[in-house]
């Protein structure tokens, strides 16, 4: 198989620069942007921030290293770090700051112990001002002491409606969900191994009428109530709650709520070389997107682009579904493919071969258009958005190959193998 | 890159100072900036904290949380030193990071 004319596969950078394997003289670098600072994790597990603007993340979330893109968020939740601090309202739970090494390797991480028995629980409650309707992702770094569960609840302003879920901080699992009330609904969960026996646990919840929220973090002794026993603990640290839909990258807040800037511009132009070959050609990604909130009809897109109107385009909508888009003028588009997906890790491709094109996913040819009439007349950018600041993808990139030459199916098949 | 922080009447107004900082539309008519600032809508913010209480098993207020009556907004502008035409009048000039912040940005070392 011949090699491809531009490869990514996330491995090195600067600032305002991630490098690309192919084409070797630099000439494929993608530009890369973001205001402000980022955390990533490290290749040996711990939580890092990268600081500065303009410095892409190589996150490590399995064996090899990815191309961390995300949009803005805000941690709406004071003081992530500090549930000693007023801002974290304590119940039957003495806190003991910086008893334990945190997710970050620094000794950060608080100790929350009960200091009264009782089958209420005990507890510490957080308040976050949100937008009204808003979906919202409450998360935690938390590690088992010799209280082996825990548990992570949203209530309303009121404290009448709320979801929580139990987690078991020995098996790494979550479980008896509960929605109490319609103000606020358990949609998802997760819990996500870190090292040295931490876990991110999450819950992600529809909410409505309500400006104010209050995330609450229980330790539990008892396998799926409240009960607690004076000495009872376990750690955490790192709360953070956000509006959108999937759990971002952590982000540290003090006594301001924080943003993290979003991740943009990033493209390559193939800098001195030749176009894209026009005529024919495969591009290829091996992505995991991020989920797409239902509002937002564009989805987030990687696009290979030309003049006003050519465009390749791998469009990730709302719902795990992978639109397929291939068009070179104002009018209905040559190819349109909707795959639905399991929104986990995906790898797909479009072939184009002088009026012939086929769409591929995870080793299987999907469907295949001939049209004649119609082609290219520049593809030159390829690019990790629709248009300058549109549409953004958002997710982890594993690799990308652009080849300028119609591979056949079984080199595409073995390609697209997950 | 400098920051700024607004008070704003209310979101519609905010939608239009936006979009006054620079649009374009895509090849199916869907507009999007041409401009590289970050915006950071905040809302009615805040202002004063509600107090509450656990009488019986059960929270409740005490005394009303405070909200402002503006629409606030916090912005990291892109290669500018000044105010762009119609956002001055609804500056803020905080002596302290405020309410919110971009992660590993200090408003005050930034400020417009």
């Amino acid at each position: 198989m011949k090699n491809p004319i531009l490869a990514l596969i996330p491995s090195g950078y600067k600032n305002g620069k991630v490098y690309s394997v192919l084409p070797v003289d630099g000439d494929g670098d993608f530009d890369f942007f973001r205001f402000g600072d980022a955390t990533r994790v490290k290749e040996n597990g711990l939580i890092e921030t990268i600081v500065g603007s303009n410095n892409p993340r190589l996150n490590w979330s399995g064996d090899c290293p990815s191309l961390l893109m995300e949009g803005a968020s805000t941690n709406l939740q004071i003081r992530s770090e500090q549930f000693d601090d007023a801002a974290w309202t304590k119940t039957r739970t003495t806190v003991t700051a910086n008893e334990d090494v945190s997710p970050e390797g620094t000794e950060t991480a608080d100790k929350l112990e009960c200091n009264s028995s009782s089958v209420l629980g005990m507890r510490v409650r957080g308040s976050a001002s949100i937008t009204s309707g808003s979906t919202i992702v409450l998360s935690v770094f938390a590690k088992k002491g010799n209280a082996t569960y825990c548990n992570l609840a949203l209530f309303n302003d009121a404290t009448t409606d709320y979801s929580s879920i139990f987690f078991d901080l020995g098996k790494g699992t979550s479980f008896t969900p509960q929605t109490t009330g319609s103000e606020i609904t358990l949609i998802d969960n997760s819990i996500e191994s870190f090292t040295n026996g931490w876990y991110r646990i999450s819950i992600t919840c529809e909410t409505s009428g309500n400006t104010t929220v209050r995330p609450y973090i229980y330790g539990t002794t008892s396998n799926g109530n409240f009960t607690v026993t004076q000495g009872d603990y376990n750690y955490f640290w790192g709360a953070q709650l956000e509006e959108g839909n999937y759990l971002s990258s952590y982000i540290k807040t003090e006594g301001n709520i924080t943003t993290r800037a979003l991740e943009r511009r990033i493209s390559t132009t193939l800098n001195g070389q030749t176009q894209f070959n026009k005529n024919q050609g495969v591009a290829f990604i091996d992505v995991k997107p991020f989920p797409v909130d239902a509002s937002d009809v564009n989805g987030n897109i990687i696009s290979l682009v030309g003049g006003t109107y050519n465009r390749i385009l791998f469009r990730f909508r709302t719902s795990n579904v992978l639109e397929f888009y291939v068009n070179n003028a104002p009018a209905p588009a040559i190819v349109d493919y909707d795959l639905a997906h399991n929104g986990g890790r995906i790898k797909a491709a479009i072939r184009w071969n002088n009026g012939n094109y086929s769409v591929f996913a995870n080793g299987q040819l999907l469907n295949s258009y001939l049209n004649t009439s119609r082609f290219f007349t520049d593809l030159e950018t390829f690019q990790f958005q629709q248009s300058t600041s549109l549409y953004e993808f958002e997710g982890e990139v594993y690799e990308i190959q652009v080849f300028d030459e119609a591979l056949d199916n079984n080199e595409i098949l073995k390609l697209t193998e997950l | 890159m400098t920051i700024g922080k607004y008070e704003f009447n209310d979101k519609e107004q905010v939608k239009e100072k936006i979009e006054g900082l620079g649009v374009d539309y895509d090849f199916e008519g869907n507009q999007y900036p041409t401009h590289n600032h970050t915006i950071v809508e905040l809302g009615n913010i805040v202002l004063q904290k509600g107090e509450y209480e656990i009488k019986d098993g059960e929270m409740q207020m005490i005394k009303e949380p405070v909200l402002s009556d503006k629409y606030h907004v916090d912005v990291i502008w892109y290669d500018i030193e000044s105010h762009p035409y119609g956002w001055k009048t609804y500056s803020c000039d905080l002596d302290s990071e405020g309410m919110h912040k971009f992660s590993g940005i200090s408003y005050l070392e930034n400020k417009i």
